[in-house]
């Protein structure tokens, strides 16, 4: 539908019904946005004239001052490791902490199902269909209380509280494994057969020949990946507390700020830890949204 | 006669035996590329998954102490759990309150903004972004952002609300018992509506224009058009969604960590009650619990499941 209406094909009572829905769009993308304003528009303010500007439902800083952002980059949260140590963390460390975890984490996450729908895929090898029906059926079933022995295994191993657990528990053999399988499926073997005639090994074709026919659609994967784990803050609160990541960060930031009242230099922290997220969705809005289009089931 | 014989005999040892073809061998270095690719999956994905789901089994069904078999934390759990007012009463509570709030009221509201996507009202590519937009921040960032709205010190909506005559609890509308939960069902809609709308919206798009057209040339009007073509053509996303609604109520944590104090608000839901166990390590405790909640979630997939597979039909286009 065009901003005008087209006599055609729309009739007044439809052409009156989508601007109504136009209207309700709206109201609700503000109250969507709303908060995320309101929030910014207080990391601009002084601590003064945020608290002169309490209950105010619309508010603008009288000028535009970044104060909260400095004070934000130089402050430091406090944890404390299994063997009682306690570390300082500024923003910067916990930001070279997240950017090594989310890197590893998304390579780690995405070889193991991509390695085995491959072979599941492309080849017949003894226990390959009870492998896939294990992961597409067993692993359906809800099952809750596991967690507990997670905690008991990584314990036992004295991985609680490491880099190395952690990295552990990111192995993910059946995440997004029905959609690796299927796009290797669908990728010929016609150009696996000519470079087996060529004198090409398994892991070349692998490697140089399907892998790069379903890069484009890893890729948007690998996106969304990096972007899951970087906001992932419950893995680290919950198996990696003494090291903390931005978006456990911001948590512990949040703990501090509201005892000492210090809200504006909080709103500060959460839009400085959005950073990153906001520039990859901006840099790659339209495959993340094409992931979203392209799963959209049919019949 | 003599010729006749001789030739068939020709022909018979000219003829080319018949051998079945050996089975094709597979070399040796693609039997190590096969090893060296499923090891590792075969060893999570199978054995590691195995131990913990024995593990888990294990400490559903031991005694007391966790030395050996009994029913002790499984009773305990289920006893608990017929009780109303009991946290794993109240979880249970919370998995229907969930399910039925999101999929009887959110779904077919999301439905018909999706329709209107569909219909391209004006800006339909701009609010797609920001519908989608706030699912890729974090967690504790929505959920902060969220909170500050209806802080009982800083809070915005707060002010207004006590101004509008409201009755504000003395400790806030997400630690107060009464409305705490309640809080909860109105961040998640803020925060998923759009979402799912976008969702879904890809699903109608799908839809075959052809269908569509001639549905318009017969007459039929706007909801005529949604409720008796559109709808029954997206049923696969739309039991997906149903289903995964199911589900949210079992997976609630964050939004019961960041935004209430389950202790002061009387909040429990099922993960935060299996992951808050563990995590103190009270193992047996949190597996005891689990064994209830996955009791009662397996016939629930399956009832839910069953019902799509039967009453929805079969839809190809």
């Amino acid at each position: 539908m065009a901003w005008k209406r087209d006599k055609r094909t729309t009739t007044i009572s439809q052409y009156i019904s989508y601007w109504i829905a136009f209207a309700v769009m709206v109201v609700y993308t503000i109250l969507l946005m709303y908060p995320f304003l309101w929030a910014f528009s207080c990391s601009l303010m002084e601590a003064r004239e945020f608290f002169s500007k309490i209950g105010q439902i619309f508010v603008l800083p009288d000028k535009m001052d970044f104060i909260n952002y400095v004070a934000a980059l130089n402050t430091k949260v406090l944890a404390t490791d299994s063997s009682g140590i306690t570390r300082q963390f500024g923003i910067f460390d916990m930001v070279g902490n997240t950017v090594f975890m989310t890197i590893a984490r998304t390579l780690i996450g995405m070889v193991c199902p991509i390695c085995s729908a491959y072979c599941c895929a492309k080849y017949k090898f003894l226990g390959s269909k009870f492998f896939f029906y294990y992961g597409v059926v067993f692993c359906g079933i809800p099952f809750y209380g596991g967690v507990s022995a997670v905690f008991e295994f990584i314990h036992s191993l004295n991985l609680y509280d490491t880099v190395g657990g952690v990295l552990f528990l990111s192995i993910n053999t059946f995440g997004g494994f029905l959609f690796y399988y299927g796009f290797f499926k669908g990728v010929s073997w016609e150009y696996a057969e000519a470079a087996f005639i060529d004198g090409a090994s398994d892991l070349r074709v692998f490697l140089h020949i399907m892998l790069p026919q379903v890069f484009p659609i890893l890729f948007t994967f690998l996106v969304n990946g990096f972007i899951a784990n970087w906001n992932d803050w419950m893995t680290n609160y919950l198996y990696l507390p003494s090291k903390p990541m931005i978006a456990y960060g911001v948590y512990m930031i949040q703990e501090q700020a509201t005892v000492t009242s210090n809200w504006s230099m909080l709103f500060a922290a959460i839009f400085l830890s959005l950073s990153v997220p906001l520039v990859f969705f901006l840099a790659f809005s339209k495959r993340i949204l094409s992931t979203v289009y392209t799963g959209g089931l049919k019949g | 006669m003599n010729s006749v014989s001789n030739a068939n005999q020709e022909q018979e040892a000219t003829e080319i035996p018949i051998v079945k073809p050996k089975k094709n061998k597979r070399p040796l270095k693609t039997k190590l590329f096969l090893f060296g690719m499923m090891l590792i999956p075969v060893l999570h994905g199978i054995c590691y998954d195995l131990y913990l789901k024995a593990s888990t089994i294990r400490m559903m069904f031991s005694d007391q102490y966790g030395t050996g078999f009994g029913f002790y934390w499984v009773s305990r759990a289920l006893s608990e759990a017929v009780s109303w007012n009991s946290m794993t009463g109240i979880a249970i509570q919370n998995i229907f309150g969930v399910a039925i709030i999101f999929n009887f009221i959110g779904i077919p509201i999301e439905v018909v903004m999706s329709y209107f996507f569909m219909k391209k009202i004006p800006a339909t590519k701009v609010f797609r972004i920001l519908f989608y937009l706030p699912t890729l921040l974090s967690s504790v960032v929505t959920t902060l952002v969220f909170n500050f709205m209806f802080d009982n010190t800083i809070g915005p909506i707060t002010y207004a609300m006590r101004e509008w005559g409201w009755n504000i609890p003395m400790q806030g509308l997400f630690f107060a018992p009464s409305t705490g939960m309640l809080m909860i069902y109105v961040y998640i809609f803020w925060l998923t509506l759009g979402s799912s709308t976008v969702l879904i919206t890809a699903s109608m798009l799908k839809v075959p224009a052809s269908i569509l057209e001639s549905v318009q040339l017969d007459g039929a009007s706007n909801p005529t058009e949604l409720v008796r073509f559109v709808v029954p053509l997206i049923s696969p996303i739309l039991s997906v969604m149903f289903l995964s609604n199911v589900m949210a109520g079992f997976s609630l944590y964050t939004e019961v960590i960041l935004l209430t104090d389950p202790a002061q608000s009387n909040i429990y839901t099922v993960a935060y009650l299996v992951t808050e166990g563990a995590r103190t390590g009270r193992y047996y405790e949190a597996a005891g619990r689990g064994f209830v909640f996955t009791v009662i979630a397996i016939p629930l997939v399956m009832l839910t499941r069953w019902f799509f597979d039967r009453f929805l039909p079969d839809v190809s286009y």
